[in-house]
């Protein structure tokens, strides 16, 4: 639970900076209603949620909380229901049955145009015959925000994502990151209850995805919103989220911490989906696993008995193997990738082919055909 | 190795996965705005078809009626049908110009798709591959027909093809065509665009060039076969055209299907009626097949067998150690 | 297939035609430049075909009518035909146009941008919607003629809705309908809505659902997305379909002659009645003169035209 430490303080340290920013916006605020006076942000409920689309069921007994400030993603595959459960909560979905509530309230028969939230989309966001500046002042002004006061928070917020020198530029002027920055300023402008990203990264150049994703990350811990996004890049959600949601046919396969849901994975669709594992035979009982390569101790789910052994690539050390007969756990390396900053490593071990990642200066001394030695680190794995 | 799809999702006590499916009794059961708009949305457009279809086939049902009733008497009978049927028989003299024309213009369409392919098709080709250059030129003159009305262009080919019936060829209705290749540049234009987007035609004629194809074998082996969609589209659409041109016809007065059809309601107008809507019904099948044809389902592509698994399994000799091969440079002759 | 080459292949195989029968001159600055030029020339050889054919079948007959309505009989440049031209008979008949084509052109766009909204929201492979488009595709382009005996068919003297109107309401639609002007609008009407159908939709597509649900996330009802965002939008594709319709309108011939005998009440009729004059050999000049007059009105459309899609281009993302 350390995580959700990290994110009630950091809601604490920056609820300061968040209340000073609502309180200087109250002071020269008029008939500025729907901005919030309290600084707190909203917790998300959506209790039992199902939705189905005739024969095919997207959402099946869906339940999900999201704490005040906290940031959550829905990670799965194609298919998994994620981004009919966000565009469930935005109410641009129906739902069969379940409840959805915001601030302990039933928001569920809401439409969307009421339920006081902001959604930024994978693209075309932004409307694309007014300016920069003029599709943030739009939804200002949906929100009955008067005039003067649209000009200083629209100010304030391309401030905010460096764009103020764009202001007067239409979108198809700018590029695919500058229009997602956009489309977040204004999101975060209006002040919503939630903050909702449909794949907000999925359309960008990989270099300008990993700028965008630090500063998305960013704003939303400053600014204290509770945040849900969607997105089937793991790299993404594991690092932009306090927690993850990893989905799966409709239903939460196993929620945590990015850390819980790598190093800890509760079922084998989670330890296959997120990163690389290695499938290697052994036997459990009495909490570890043995195999040929060593011994480890097993994750909570495991199966005992004969089993699969789940290791990670980085979990595999790799020596070169000295002289003298060979063991069981000895193979000749098969493939050698140098990646810059991890070298992947295929070793051959018998019939098993197993890959692993080593560090690069550690990889400098493994030469392709030679006989390495295979062991296992001591972390937990699952066993399947 | 098991995939994800196919392995059960075990979940320890904690964690929140179940595994029925069926609702919770006290999860409540909603209503669903988004629905109830889809719903008022697809009436809506049910009520403009029916609108629409109604509207379309009234005219279309009265020339069919009217082709089977007299007019002035009432009396309902096959006469007229029997009379198109029958075809070109010395027993309905009256209907020899209708055959002419119809004639007249079945040969201009197949005169017409073949100039228009002949001189459109190498010429987009060319100027796609040329550069920028003259792709604005070409694409200003094929949709300058669609703003230079008909009866204006008329105007200026009557010397024209005064010059054509006199000294060049005869006075026969066909030398339309010429004409009407003009007519239908703007729409098979604009199909051939739309394929010729759609593939690399770069990449696939550099590619056919390299291997030492000529350039006839490049067009009629590489490119036809990649936009056979939007060469048909370009020709039912000509031929559609041509079938309903009436102003080019008449103002330089040659026989084509429309003039025929005005002058053969002169005399027998319930042929007229039946022949017009034998004419409206050929010219919306071949819309309607044109774009099955065009926007047919792409087929699966078929897997790839691999016939020899590539053997992997065969142990590296461990005292050798394997340096990858040095690259040779090639000299080029260039 | 030797234009696509030339221009393809290696400008090497430009040469031969480069050199001209006879003697090669050496090596002189001005030798150079002209085989560049010819070079030049050769290269672009493939565009020869299709410059030829559209210069004798479309440039050429365009030159005709502006040069012919500036000429007089014995071949000098002249005003008369123009003079001809300017009296009030011919201002009603280009007026009578231009109040048909717009009355036509609005009825028609306002009627068919709403079939067009109702077919955009149905999936594009449905079968109904391609065939409702390939059927309004015939009746807006390839109609003329046969519309117009259809409509003969359903509202002349014994047409089927005449005889319908008459036994069931006892309303008695007029025996010369047809060859009125109310007649001939309502004919218009029933291409130009099909017209509009065609050009209107992709338009209608191109309005993408994400705006439509940003608007509404952010707390917009259906109204301020109509008034603020697919209004703005569709507007400038609504009036270029409309200009689209005016034009299609003005230009049109065969419904007209189809329907109308022995009167010139639009210019395109009138231009007939010119062209088939054979008596008055002065009707050549008045003919082009009509023809260049309607040539400058859909310049003048046309180009409006042309500057509301430049406008709409921009935003395209």
């Amino acid at each position: 639970m350390t995580t959700l430490n990290t994110a009630s303080a950091g809601m604490a340290s920056t609820s300061g900076a968040a209340g000073s920013e609502s309180a200087a916006r109250s002071q020269g605020a008029s008939t500025s209603a729907s901005i919030s006076a309290s600084t707190s942000a909203s917790s998300v409920e959506l209790r039992n949620i199902t939705r189905t689309f005739g024969a095919v069921t997207a959402l099946s007994d869906f339940s999900l909380t999201i704490e005040p400030g906290e940031m959550v993603a829905l990670l799965g595959p194609s298919g998994c229901g994620k981004t009919t459960a966000l565009r469930a909560l935005a109410g641009l979905e129906d739902i069969n049955a379940g409840t959805i509530l915001i601030d302990e309230r039933d928001v569920s028969d809401l439409p969307a145009y009421k339920r006081d939230m902001a959604m930024v989309f994978q693209a075309y966001s932004l409307m694309p015959h007014m300016t920069v500046r003029q599709n943030l002042e739009f939804v200002l002004k949906i929100r009955k925000i008067s005039a003067v006061e649209r000009a200083t928070i629209t100010d304030r917020y391309l401030d905010m994502v460096g764009l103020s020198g764009h202001a007067a530029h239409f979108p198809h002027q700018l590029s695919g990151g500058q229009r997602q920055r956009v489309a977040i300023a204004r999101a975060l402008a209006v002040d919503p209850k939630v903050l909702l990203l449909d794949e907000p990264l999925s359309a960008l150049d990989a270099k300008v995805r990993v700028q965008l994703r630090d500063e998305i990350r960013a704003l939303q811990l400053e600014s204290g919103i509770t945040a849900l996004f969607v997105t089937h890049d793991q790299e993404e959600a594991l690092a932009m989220a306090d927690r993850v949601a990893v989905m799966y046919q409709g239903k939460i396969a196993q929620i945590g911490a990015p850390q819980d849901i790598y190093e800890r994975p509760e079922s084998e669709f989670v330890a296959r989906f997120i990163g690389q594992v290695n499938d290697i035979s052994g036997t459990v009982s009495s909490q570890r696993a043995t195999t040929a390569f060593g011994s480890v101790p097993v994750l909570p789910g495991s199966v005992t008995g004969a089993a699969t052994v789940l290791v990670r690539p980085e979990n595999i050390a790799i020596e070169p193997a000295g002289t003298g007969a060979p063991a069981s756990n000895v193979g000749i390396i098969e493939q050698f990738n140098y990646l810059g900053s991890v070298a992947s490593v295929a070793v051959r071990c018998g019939d098993v082919l197993i890959n692993a990642q080593v560090p690069a200066r550690d990889g400098q001394h493994l030469v392709l055909g030679s006989a390495v030695t295979v062991a296992l680190r001591e972390a937990p794995a699952l066993a399947v | 190795m098991s995939t994800y799809a196919s392995h059960v999702v075990h979940g320890p006590e904690h964690g929140s996965v179940r595994d029925d499916v069926t609702v919770t009794p006290d999860a409540p059961v909603r209503a669903g705005a988004r629905a109830a708009a889809m719903r008022r949305q697809t009436a809506f457009r049910r009520v403009v078809y029916l609108v629409s279809i109604l509207l379309m086939a009234v005219p279309l049902v009265s020339l069919v009626e009217y082709s089977v009733r007299f007019p002035l008497t009432g009396a309902v009978n096959l006469d007229a049908w029997r009379k198109i049927f029958a075809g070109r028989t010395n027993e309905y003299t009256t209907l020899d110009n209708l055959w002419l024309g119809l004639t007249n213009s079945l040969i201009m369409c197949l005169i017409t798709v073949v100039i228009m392919l002949v001189l459109l098709l190498p010429t987009m080709v060319w100027v796609r591959l040329s550069g920028k250059k003259f792709s604005r030129f070409v694409e200003f003159v094929c949709l300058l027909p669609l703003t230079i009305p008909a009866v204006v262009l008329v105007v200026g080919l009557t010397p024209i093809y005064r010059v054509i019936s006199t000294q060049i060829l005869n006075s026969s209705a066909i030398w339309l065509s010429f004409a009407y290749v003009i007519l239908v540049l703007p729409f098979s234009y604009r199909a051939m665009d739309a394929g010729l987007r759609a593939i690399d035609l770069k990449t696939l004629v550099e590619a056919a060039r390299s291997f030492g194809a000529s350039w006839l074998t490049v067009l009629l082996k590489v490119i036809v076969p990649n936009i056979k969609g939007a060469l048909v589209s370009a020709s039912f659409l000509s031929c559609a055209v041509v079938l309903g041109e009436f102003t080019l016809a008449r103002l330089l007065a040659k026989d084509n299907l429309q003039t025929a059809l005005f002058v053969i309601n002169l005399s027998d107008s319930q042929v007229a009626a039946a022949m017009s809507f034998l004419a409206l019904a050929l010219t919306t099948i071949l819309l309607v097949v044109m774009d099955l044809i065009m926007n047919r389902a792409p087929k699966a592509p078929k897997k790839l067998e691999v016939s020899k698994k590539l053997d992997v399994s065969k142990k590296l000799d461990a005292s050798k150690t394997y340096r990858a091969p040095k690259k040779r440079v090639k000299e080029t002759s260039r | 297939m030797t234009t696509v080459s030339t221009s393809v292949g290696r400008a090497d195989a430009a040469r031969p035609t480069g050199r001209g029968a006879g003697d090669t001159p050496p090596a002189a600055a001005t030798s150079v430049s002209s085989r560049t030029w010819v070079r030049a020339l050769s290269r672009d050889a493939g565009i020869l075909p299709f410059f030829a054919y559209t210069g004798i079948f479309l440039l050429l007959p365009t030159i005709l009518v502006i040069i012919g309505a500036f000429t007089a009989r014995d071949g000098g440049f002249s005003l008369d035909g123009i003079h001809q031209a300017l009296n009030a008979r011919t201002a009603k008949i280009f007026w009578t146009t231009t109040w048909l084509a717009a009355v036509t052109a609005i009825v028609g766009a306002v009627v068919g941008s709403v079939i067009a909204y109702a077919l955009s929201t149905a999936p594009q492979g449905s079968v109904s919607r391609r065939v409702i488009t390939a059927f309004n595709s015939v009746l807006a382009q390839f109609g003329g003629v046969m519309l117009a005996f259809a409509f003969i068919a359903m509202l002349g003297t014994n047409g089927m809705i005449t005889r319908l109107l008459h036994a069931l309401l006892n309303v008695d639609v007029p025996s010369n309908l047809l060859s009125s002007m109310s007649g001939i609008v309502l004919v218009y009407i029933y291409f130009q809505i099909p017209l509009m159908v065609i050009v209107f939709v992709p338009a209608v597509d191109g309005l993408r659902s994400e705006w439509r649900e940003t608007t509404m996330s952010f707390g917009g009802t259906t109204r301020t997305f109509w008034l603020s965002v697919a209004g703005p939008i569709l507007a400038p594709r609504f009036l270029g379909a409309l200009l689209l319709l005016f034009a299609n309108a003005f230009s049109a011939f065969a419904t007209a002659a189809a329907l109308i005998s022995q009167q010139t009440i639009i210019v395109p009729m009138a231009i007939e009645s010119a062209i088939r004059n054979e008596n008055n050999t002065n009707m050549t000049a008045y003919a082009q003169v009509l023809a260049l007059g309607m040539i400058l009105v859909i310049a003048v459309i046309m180009a409006l035209y042309a500057a509301l899609q430049r406008k709409t281009a921009r935003w395209e993302q």
